[in-house]
């Protein structure tokens, strides 16, 4: 069983290729191209490589977030898109989740922090028991004080990675103590074999048709938060009444 | 070799979701539009955000849905047309993205599309005899443009608006007439009740011999005027501001396009983009083109919004002229016209 899986949710681009649970290639890419121009590129060459096409595939693992809200669309428009013409099943994979992956059977607590900026993180906290990833806390966008209070309160320690672990080391280190560890660099992106395996590892009843498949961006847009904070206030008529 | 060629088309550049499947240039066999109209009007304009996450929900029932109508599978699939500019780039990306993957699935040619030349060439969806060259007067929310179309793929243009595009005067105008979003239709509709020439708002010409457009001023106008009417609490008459103003951007687009049109030395005029769905306007080109001896082209209603029909007629176009898009091909937010 193929099963391709595709990460475009943080500054990097990663997509892997799986046989049957085996690793067959991953490409990561970290430049500053936009995803638009790597993820095709990087798609064509891990399949080339590999001998396989599109059609081949049996399944297509995409991470839906939650992360940079551009890249997961570029990242799931186009697995829809690969998908579409053979009827390919696509799973839904967090982002967050995925990255557990990356510290497989870790014997702390796997947190990985993504910047979502105003002090606060995309997050989701797990732990590896008996060969299983287990969620201790789901995906959640919240502020890094109300994660570092979530965390003081399980008291346990905690390895942290994404891309939020370069901005909020210190602070981490100061709250949590010893029990905060920073992850290697190379283990903190989101990677693409992750997607893959989670995808595969998920039951069959996880897979989607093409055009059943959203976007988990754990966040309203910033119109919809205004809109929603003005009605709640009354003010709704007020202001257009100001424009 | 293959006597027709199919193009599925995507358009994703604003708030329009959009997929069609052409024969060839010029004849639609679906052109699906969903629009996303309602879901923007309670933010009093399109919010980029919103969009690009719409588009994504929907893309995919969208190209189904434009495959059935068709009566098309992928197999018959020739080409992937889509545009890539100009327009918002979270939108564009969602339907390039997806364009580039199912022509990369398919092994197909990628043609990426100027949105622009899209509203253009649906007057050669509309009028199959049309034949350049000719003069087109290009108006939306977001391009005023006087192109001359010498050719497929050959375009000069002759003036550009240099502040606000035509419809984003139309949108302002309304917000402070209280008409809501959007503001052409809603102005279009209120000025048929109106008188014209109640109001004298200043038309801009700016330099004698440019072709290019000014409309802040106009816009300005119009709001001066409200604001010092509410100062001094006199009524407002509605009607008539929306039918002054229109007659005002009317006159100057007009005007305008009959002096490029003779300058380029064509015998033809044609009108496109979302505007050109203005009563008023279509109304005032015929009339101009009728008294100055121009022949005048314009869309109907559905080809004038935004909608992939176009795009694959443009597609289908640059295809023979040998353009290709590639695996890195990449949304381009201020494409011009002509620009490869």
């Amino acid at each position: 069983m193929l099963v391709l899986g595709i990460d475009t949710s943080s500054s990097s681009a990663s997509v892997a290729l799986l046989d049957d649970g085996q690793l067959l290639g991953e490409v990561l890419v970290n430049s500053t191209k936009t995803h638009s121009q790597k993820l095709l590129p990087i798609i064509d060459q891990l399949l080339c490589n590999c001998d396989v096409k599109v059609k081949d595939l049996d399944l297509i693992g995409v991470a839906t977030g939650p992360g940079s809200f551009t890249g997961v669309r570029i990242g799931l428009s186009t697995a829809k898109g690969l998908a579409h013409p053979f009827n390919i099943p696509l799973v839904e994979v967090s982002t967050l989740e995925a990255m557990g992956y990356n510290l497989v059977f870790a014997d702390t607590l796997v947190c990985p922090i993504f910047d979502a900026r105003r002090d606060q993180v995309y997050t989701r906290v797990m732990a590896w028991e008996q060969g299983l990833l287990k969620t201790i806390i789901a995906d959640e966008n919240c502020l890094i004080d109300e994660l570092m209070d979530q965390l003081e309160a399980l008291a346990r320690p905690v390895t942290f990675i994404g891309d939020g672990v370069l901005k909020f080391e210190t602070r981490l280190k100061e709250r949590l103590g010893e029990r905060a560890i920073m992850a290697p660099q190379n283990t903190r992106m989101p990677r693409g074999s992750s997607v893959a395996q989670c995808a595969f590892d998920k039951p069959e009843n996880a897979r989607r048709k093409y055009d059943d498949v959203k976007a988990n961006y754990l966040r309203k847009s910033e119109a919809e938060r205004t809109y929603e904070e003005n009605q709640q206030a009354g003010q709704g008529a007020e202001l257009s009444e100001k424009e | 070799m293959k006597k027709n060629l199919i193009t599925l088309a995507i358009e994703t550049s604003c708030d329009e979701t959009s997929v069609a499947i052409m024969k060839n240039g010029r004849t639609v066999l679906a052109n699906v539009i969903y629009s996303q109209i309602d879901i923007h009007e309670k933010f009093g304009g399109v919010v980029p955000e919103v969009a690009s996450r719409n588009h994504v929900e929907k893309i995919s029932q969208i190209i189904d849905q434009a495959l059935e109508e068709a009566q098309v599978t992928f197999d018959d699939i020739d080409m992937v047309g889509t545009t890539y500019g100009p327009g918002l780039v979270g939108a564009l990306l969602v339907g390039l993205s997806t364009a580039k993957a199912l022509a990369y699935a398919m092994e197909v040619p990628l043609v990426p599309v100027n949105h622009i030349e899209g509203h253009i060439f649906a007057n050669f969806i509309e009028y199959p005899d049309l034949e350049p060259p000719f003069l087109c007067l290009v108006v939306s929310g977001g391009h005023t443009h006087l192109v001359h179309v010498m050719d497929y793929g050959n375009y000069e243009i002759m003036g550009k608006t240099r502040d606000d595009a035509a419809g984003e005067a139309y949108d302002k105008v309304a917000r402070t007439l209280g008409l809501g979003y959007p503001g052409g239709p809603k102005i279009d509709k209120m000025a048929r009740e109106g008188n014209p020439e109640a109001i004298h708002f200043t038309r801009t010409y700016l330099e004698k011999d440019t072709f290019d457009f000014s409309f802040s001023g106009i816009k300005s106008g119009v709001l001066n005027y409200v604001n010092s009417a509410r100062q001094k609490k006199e009524p407002l008459n509605l009607p008539d501001i929306a039918a002054s103003f229109q007659a005002s951007v009317i006159d100057v687009l007009t005007t305008k396009t009959i002096d490029a049109a003779r300058k380029a030395g064509v015998d033809k005029v044609a009108l496109a983009g979302g505007v050109a769905a203005n009563s008023a306007l279509r109304q005032a080109l015929v009339d101009k083109c009728g008294q100055e001896g121009f022949e005048f082209f314009y869309p109907s209603l559905k080809l004038c919004t935004d909608n992939a029909a176009m795009i694959g007629c443009v597609a289908y176009y640059d295809y023979l002229s040998g353009i290709r898009g590639d695996l890195n091909t990449n949304a381009v937010p201020n494409l011009k016209i002509g620009d490869k």
